[in-house]
């Protein structure tokens, strides 16, 4: 089959590779017909992740058609389902899983890829699609056909009146979002800002609208990105290379500083303030993993009492957070990568009843063969390039 | 050899290797006199360095030694004259008449009840099921079984091991017989974890490194070692409780064969 895969910093190529084969008695084969690139594919493309081998196969936002079923999840599935599949691979057995703390996870990151996760992280999350072999080198779903185990717990059905297009951020992007919106515990009168208007970033804006937030604040420094704020329900936009962002918050607030601040910027943000650019000198000679401009913005700007959300990926060990600010506000940090599954019943029927229309933010659709262009484009033009979405012939 | 009920007291106390490995396990300079080495070090690193000469230079080595002393809280000249025989390490040894022995230490929590994780472990058909490295093991009666295991280099090595003690739903321990490649003594204990935390398993045993400490290290490389085997075999066997297989990510690239190609 085809399928795009990683050869190392910005290079990335689709390759013929040999097609997946059911391995275990719970998973199933998708075979792939929507597939989207993710902002935190950027980070894989940028090689600041570690543990990516060359020949990897990314992609970790895909849905398609269920083609083959192991024995073990026939309970469930069966050939010709239409399916998207959550990012999170999840047993469904553990602790964390009957709980619904599905990112967590104890199992689906394989025995011997969870030493390195343990050792970087102190415990091992899930295994995710298309992430890495620290995440359990699963091969990922910008490709024709997908391995996808446990495929009793995370594939989700989705009903043919509603395109692709219209269901393929259930895989990630939405629910991240949400949750992002979710971990706010948004109150009457609440303001939220959110930083990064990128697809994570727009869905949390969307979110905190629908689970009550009275004031919205988007920031970013693309404009069309800004005016996709607008369009997912941001009452206010913040420009960063206009205005002071800090200022402009305390002013929007009267001082106060926003309820809740929400991250969905991640460990490679953009502009000029003096330390990002610290960072990025720091990680031009590997001296540091992130660079945590808009984590320390957020913190600083939260109100006395609020919470930090953070959707953004942070791959390491993260310099110079104000934690003095943590403690003497008394803010609430919170994070996790999604527990997709607990949301997609909500979230689908926000869809069904025409609530969100999640088709807005695509800007690019392309064949699978041109996934590096896709990659290059997204890395290149941020402003232009909102979400590719890719289709195998 | 001491019985098993012996060896089993003097295991207890062995600490987990882990932290046996570290500094701090081994730290045997305390107090005041790791301040004095430290600041000692110091001055005597600024003498040394302050003249110019190979009398300089060796106050200098010295001064250096005594703060590497300080900070690491670690000292190897106390550690051999004094401290031999308290490690862990050589106490197992000496206990099972070893020549030099290794400590393996680690416990996993099982979301089962504590009765199902035990009987799992106890049919010992099931051990090849979730352990890695196991060419097969036969069952010779219900105390008796023998293991084929591959070692590094595409080697394997085999022994009998015998149930030295067996409390139902609590605790399995075991030894290998006097002829095995790789001799071992040690037991897996089942207790229940706070409510609603299923089980916790704990496996601690010692074995003799084939070819020594320096072998074990080697093996190590080859991810072969009993540590790093105890700590994949145990997660194995949870995921295998858990969730009735064992994961596998990445499936290892075959070749594309010609029909492949022609895509």
């Amino acid at each position: 089959m085809r399928a795009l895969t990683w050869h190392g910093i910005h290079d990335v190529r689709v390759d013929t590779v040999p097609d997946p084969e059911i391995v275990n008695p719970r998973d199933c084969i998708i075979k792939v017909t929507s597939t989207a690139i993710c902002g935190s594919d950027l980070h894989l493309y940028d090689g600041v992740i570690p543990s990516l081998t060359p020949g990897d196969v990314l992609g970790h936002e895909f849905m398609g058609e269920v083609v083959e079923v192991g024995a073990g999840a026939r309970h469930k599935l069966k050939k010709g389902d239409r399916v998207i599949v959550p990012f999170t691979i999840a047993c469904g057995g553990c602790f964390f899983c009957e709980r619904q703390l599905w990112s967590c996870c104890d199992n689906s990151n394989p025995p011997d890829k969870q030493d390195m996760a343990e050792a970087l992280l102190g415990h091992s999350p899930s295994g995710l699609f298309g992430y890495t072999q620290m995440l359990g080198g699963y091969a990922g779903g910008q490709a024709e056909y997908v391995r996808v185990p446990y495929a009793d717990v995370g594939p989700f059905k989705v009903p043919d009146h509603l395109s692709d297009e219209q269901v393929l951020f259930l895989t990630d992007v939405f629910p991240t979002g949400y949750m992002a919106a979710e971990n706010c515990d948004i109150q009457p009168g609440d303001t939220v800002a959110v930083w990064g208007c990128g697809p994570v970033g727009l869905f949390a804006i969307l979110s905190a609208r629908l689970l009550g937030a009275e004031q919205v604040i988007a920031i970013d420094h693309y404009p069309k990105r800004l005016e996709r704020a607008r369009q997912a329900g941001a009452t206010t936009t913040l420009n960063y290379h206009e205005v002071k962002v800090r200022d402009a918050l305390a002013d929007l607030t009267a001082g106060r500083g926003p309820d809740s601040c929400i991250d969905a910027v991640g460990m490679e943000a953009h502009g000029l303030s003096p330390d990002n650019l610290l960072d990025m000198a720091k990680m031009t000679v590997k001296l540091t993993t992130d660079r945590p401009h808009v984590l320390r913005e957020a913190i600083l700007a939260c109100r006395k009492g609020g919470t930090v959300s953070v959707p953004g990926v942070y791959g390491g060990f993260v310099d110079k957070i104000p934690f003095g600010a943590i403690v003497n506000k008394r803010l609430t940090l919170r994070s996790g990568q999604t527990h997709v599954m607990r949301y997609l019943p909500t979230l689908l029927d926000h869809i069904e009843q025409g609530r969100v229309d999640p088709t807005f933010l695509i800007t690019h659709r392309l064949d699978l063969e041109e996934a590096p262009k896709g990659y290059r484009m997204f890395k290149k033009d941020q402003d232009e390039v909102h979400k590719v979405v890719l289709r195998p012939q | 050899m001491t019985d098993a009920a012996l060896r089993s007291t003097l295991l207890a106390e062995i600490p987990p290797d882990s932290r046996a490995n570290t500094f701090l396990q081994t730290a045997n300079v305390h107090g005041p006199e790791r301040w004095l080495s430290l600041a000692g070090g110091v001055g005597l690193a600024a003498i040394g360095g302050a003249r110019r000469d190979v009398a300089g230079a060796a106050l200098a080595l010295a001064g250096a030694g005594l703060v590497l002393r300080g900070l690491s809280g670690h000292c190897p000249i106390k550690h051999a004259v004094s401290g031999r025989d308290a490690s862990p390490r050589r106490r197992a040894a000496k206990a099972q008449g070893w020549s030099s022995a290794a400590l393996v230490h680690r416990a996993v929590t099982v979301n089962k009840p504590r009765a199902e994780v035990y009987a799992a472990w106890r049919d010992f058909s099931n051990l090849a099921r979730w352990m890695e490295n196991i060419e097969r093991i036969d069952i010779v009666d219900d105390r008796t079984s023998h293991w084929v295991v591959k070692a590094p280099l595409g080697r394997t090595v085999e022994w009998d091991a015998f149930v030295t003690e067996d409390v139902e739903g609590e605790r399995i321990a075991w030894e290998t017989a006097p002829d095995a490649d790789v001799h071992s003594a040690g037991w897996v204990e089942f207790r229940d974890g706070p409510t609603g935390r299923g089980t916790e398993v704990r496996a601690r045993f010692a074995y003799k490194p084939p070819a020594g400490q320096v072998g074990r290290l080697v093996a190590k490389v080859f991810q072969r070692e009993p540590h790093v085997q105890a700590r994949r075999d145990l997660r194995r066997f949870k995921s295998w409780l858990e969730a009735g297989e064992i994961p596998v990510g990445h499936v290892p690239a075959q070749p594309a064969t010609p029909e492949d190609l022609r895509l």
